[in-house]
Order: structure tokens, then sequence, then C-alpha cells
């Protein structure tokens, strides 16, 4: 896996225009719509993403893997505002420089405050990080006029 | 500036590009780190980023491990943050420290607070490696 054409090619897309500023500091990252239902999303390890061992830092897998579950909860939550109440990261394997990270999240349940949402994170065939997370929905209320 | 008691953490490339990040252990063991939170650490709703949150927990649970054992290689199995505040720009700190050891495991407690607040609480395990 060579450079932003190889990404491309496997069909992917750069996501641009992020309301998030930090996520222009750690991307670029990529999504794909699966035919299938669903959506991937994707980055590749570059020399800054890494700590000391030069392997992924834990915290650039997690910042990657909140970005991916997050887009999940929204598209759930019909793009409501939502928060993460908790992340639980399981690291199996490291990640190298030039290894593209994929991940295809999944809802697990929804109930009307509370969505459930996994994604197991994988370097070619080999599973790197799995999730579990938990996001709240929340209701915009109204803002009440004083007479 | 942060306080005297705190120097810059060397942390690799990702560190530097998050960071900088400012590191005291204590001598119970308690690790402390120190980050101020500018513009780029923000989310849409102005408040710092679930994965910059993500992202200090692991290094301040990494410091507290690497204060206690020195030179040895690690690696982080599992960590669980729960997001309890949101936080804006300004000084956050992270604290973690050992809740116990195995031979060859390392269980670990965190916290990370704005202005005294809780913002987040986590639990990691981390393994040491080469150990039996």
């Amino acid at each position: 896996m060579t450079g932003q054409n190889a990404i491309l090619a496997l069909g992917y897309q750069v996501i641009t225009g992020s309301p998030d500023p930090f996520e222009h500091i750690i991307g670029p990252f990529y999504e794909r719509r699966e035919s299938g239902g669903g959506v991937s999303y994707a980055f590749q390890v570059r020399q800054e993403h890494t700590n000391m061992a030069g392997i992924a830092h834990g915290g650039m897998l997690m910042s990657f893997a909140d970005m991916v579950v997050a887009q999940a909860a929204f598209a759930a939550n019909g793009g409501d505002h939502i928060v993460t109440l908790s992340m639980n990261v399981s690291f199996l394997a490291p990640a190298r420089i030039g290894d593209l990270v994929e991940c295809r999240p999944g809802l697990i349940r929804q109930t009307a405050e509370i969505l459930f949402i996994d994604g197991d994170f994988r370097a070619g065939e080999e599973v790197i990080l799995t999730v579990k997370s938990l996001w709240k929905t929340i209701r915009m209320r109204p803002k009440t006029v004083k007479n | 500036m942060p306080p005297p008691s705190h120097t810059l953490l060397t942390g690799g490339p990702f560190s530097s590009l998050t960071g900088p990040y400012y590191a005291h252990c204590a001598e119970d063991g308690r690790y402390s780190l120190l980050i101020r939170i500018e513009n780029m650490h923000l989310n849409r709703g102005r408040s710092v980023h679930g994965g910059m949150l993500l992202a200090i927990s692991d290094n301040a649970h990494i410091g507290a491990v690497k204060s206690a054992t020195g030179g040895v290689m690690l690696s982080t199995l599992s960590l669980q943050c729960d997001f309890i505040g949101l936080a804006g720009q300004g000084w956050l700190e992270a604290t973690a420290w050992i809740s116990r050891k195995t031979s060859a495991l390392i269980f670990t407690s965190g916290e990370i607070r704005a202005r005294g607040e809780l913002i987040m609480t986590s639990s990691g395990i981390i393994k040491l490696l080469g150990a039996k």
C-alpha cells in the first residue's frame, strides 16, 4: 500500500471539510460507501502518527476509532447531536507506517437515548484494534421565550 | 506556562503533533500530564475532541507505567474511557496511577480534569514486553 492513489483505487474518497479542527491535524481520513450498506473508513499510518517505538501511537488509533464510530452514531441518529459516553478499546496488534487501517463500524443496538456502536479495525486481513462504544443522543430543546 | 515541577514530554512524532505535553511523576507514583488545549484540539462543538481525550489518557497511562518500570518495552492491551464532562480551551491535567502489577501485566487507572472538574475516567491493562 503506497500513497493516496492506491487508496483512491480501492474506491475510497478523502473526507474533506470536517468541522472538527482536530481531524485536520491528524488526518486525512477516507470513506467508502459499501454496496451492501454501511460505510467503511480508512487512514494510512504516516510517520507523524507514530510513537517512540516507530509504530502507530495508541492515541492515534483511538482518535481515528473515535471519528469512525462517531460517524456511525451520527448516521444512526439522523445527523442529530450525540456525545460519547464510553469507549472500550482493545489493542490486538501494532499498525506500521504505510499500513492502511480500515473499519466498517456497525450499529449494535439503539434505544431512545443510547447508541451501541462496535468496530473491528484491520490492517490488511489482520484485526489490530476493536472498539465497543456507547453514545448518548442529544435532543436540542427549543428555546423558551420568557414573557 | 506549566508549573516548574513538570518537564516537556519527549514522546515521539504523534505526541509532537498533538502536544506539547508536560509531565511529572510524584514520589507516590502518581503521574501527571499537563496539556494546554488550543483550537486545533477541538471538535465542531468547540470542546476537546473525544479522540484527543483518548490520546491524552493513553499517554498518561503509558507514562505512569514507564515511570514505574524504567526502560521496559510496553504494549497497551486495553483502555476503557468514560466521557464524563466537556472541556474547552485551556489547561487539562491527566493523572494516572498503577492499581496492580503482576509479573507481566500492569493495571492502571486515570482521570482527566479541567480546572478541577472531572472530564474523563479511565482504566487500562498494559503488557510488559519481554516479561515472563
